[in-house]
């Protein structure tokens, strides 16, 4: 179902919704997945990931090679601890399943390319 | 409608001017503490036929601002939220408003302690309401001295387990009252993955989960990063009209310009005082028509 949603974005569906990542799919979908994924931790209390969310929605609608995951913090706390994520909204950028690089806080869509490289 | 500025310097003064001049409620919070206080000698802006103090040109800008009918406070902001309203908060009051310009001058230099940047994000942390959530039953520390400092412990002592200020070898300036404190020289963060503990210059180690960072006064970038407005090389990004990527915020003077000059701070916060009225009239039309909720 999840992985529905990431075809349509690769598809260039203007819905576009990112791949809700957690801690029982991770391995699936990111961990396994070969290529680039971009994964925004983020929580509803979380008022800078609000603003950065459709940011990366933006992003996630123009770069269709790359797949664009979200974690929600609250629910998939043993996640986080993987990331040893403190501090959000935090971005990690992965290549096959390994870690590229990341950030913490707001991003503008410009920051979010570079650190994609494309 | 309301604005309100935080910051009294040329640039939130001229933004004040503007938007009060355009009718529209203004409030400015500031304290004396300002880059234009400290230039003894003034030689190179517009109109003085005799060099001016920067304490005397600070003064009579807060004396303009009030013949036309701005709100003053003078009192140093630790908070900033975005609800329905925005509320900036000073240790005594919450002014709320319907939209806000930064005007704080330049971010101070952030701090210089081995570790410091290598764990933010993995246990270092610049903003106590924000990150507080991770750290629930843990031992945290907040490094700073002053009442920005102690208003992020309050924050902290809501969820963590402990807190303890650290005033690295600092004076503290603020009431501690009830706080554990802690004011020797901080050498450096250390842990692994995550932070572990702190080191003191006289080779004491303290074994936490968490760094706070909340040195002397909050700075533009400390409220900024609050809300999600984007913060660059120590800069609030704006666009041409002084708009931040976030609705309502608007930003000028050093906080904002590369060139940081009173003639540029003045600039920037008129260019940002017409925009942030501008906006606030929007959202009155927006309401008047029933299609904005306020
Ligand atoms: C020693 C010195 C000499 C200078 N000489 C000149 C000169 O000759 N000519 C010239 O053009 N420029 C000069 N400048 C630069 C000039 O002073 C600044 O560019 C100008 O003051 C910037 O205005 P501003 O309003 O952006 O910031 P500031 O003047 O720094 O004002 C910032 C305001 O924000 C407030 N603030 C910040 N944080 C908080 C908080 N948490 N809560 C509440 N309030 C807060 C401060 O209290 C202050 O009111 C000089 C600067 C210095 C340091």
């Amino acid at each position: 179902m999840e992985h529905v949603k990431y075809e349509h974005c690769k598809k260039g569906s203007v819905v576009m919704e990112l791949v809700e990542i957690t801690t029982e799919n991770y391995e699936q979908e990111v961990a396994n997945f070969e290529g680039l994924v971009l994964l925004d931790f983020w929580a509803e209390w979380c008022n800078p990931c609000k603003v950065l969310m459709p940011v990366i929605e933006e992003v996630a609608r123009e770069v269709n090679e790359i797949k664009f995951g979200k974690v929600n913090v609250d629910k998939n706390e043993k996640l986080a601890n993987q990331f040893a994520v403190t501090n959000i909204p935090f971005l990690v950028v992965l290549k096959n399943g390994e870690v590229q690089n990341s950030s913490v806080g707001m991003k503008s869509k410009q920051m979010i390319l570079e650190m994609l490289n494309v | 409608m309301k604005v309100t500025i935080v910051g009294c310097g040329p640039a939130g003064v001229s933004a004040a001017i503007y938007v009060r001049r355009a009718n529209i409620e203004t409030t400015i919070i500031g304290t004396r503490d300002t880059a234009l206080a400290t230039a003894k000698k003034i030689e190179n802006y517009y109109g003085f036929a005799e060099p001016i103090s920067g304490m005397e040109l600070f003064e009579a800008g807060l004396q303009q601002s009030k013949r036309l009918g701005c709100q003053v406070i003078i009192g140093e902001v630790i908070s900033l939220f975005a609800d329905d309203k925005f509320r900036v908060r000073t240790m005594d009051c919450e002014v709320y408003s319907d939209a806000i310009i930064l005007a704080m001058g330049q971010q101070k230099k952030r701090l210089d302690i081995a570790g410091l940047a290598e764990f933010e994000g993995h246990g270092v942390s610049y903003c106590a309401i924000c990150d507080a959530f991770f750290f629930r039953g843990k031992k945290v520390v907040v490094i700073g001295e002053g009442e920005y400092a102690i208003a992020e412990v309050k924050e902290l002592a809501e969820v963590v387990g402990e807190v303890i200020l650290l005033t690295n070898g600092f004076l503290p300036t603020a009431d501690l009252v009830g706080i554990s404190v802690i004011t020797a020289k901080i050498k450096a963060i250390v842990g692994e993955d995550y932070v572990a503990g702190v080191v003191f210059v006289d080779g004491k180690n303290l074994a936490v989960d968490g760094v706070f960072v909340a040195v002397g006064v909050a700075s533009c970038g400390d409220l900024a990063r609050r809300l999600g407005v984007l913060v660059e090389n120590n800069k609030i990004i704006v666009d041409e009209a002084g708009a931040t990527n976030f609705p309502g915020v608007f930003a000028a003077g050093d906080c904002v310009n590369s060139l940081c000059q009173i003639a540029t701070a003045v600039a920037s916060g008129a260019l940002a005082g017409i925009s942030v009225a501008k906006y606030v009239r929007s959202i009155e039309v927006g309401n008047k028509n029933g299609t904005c909720k306020i």
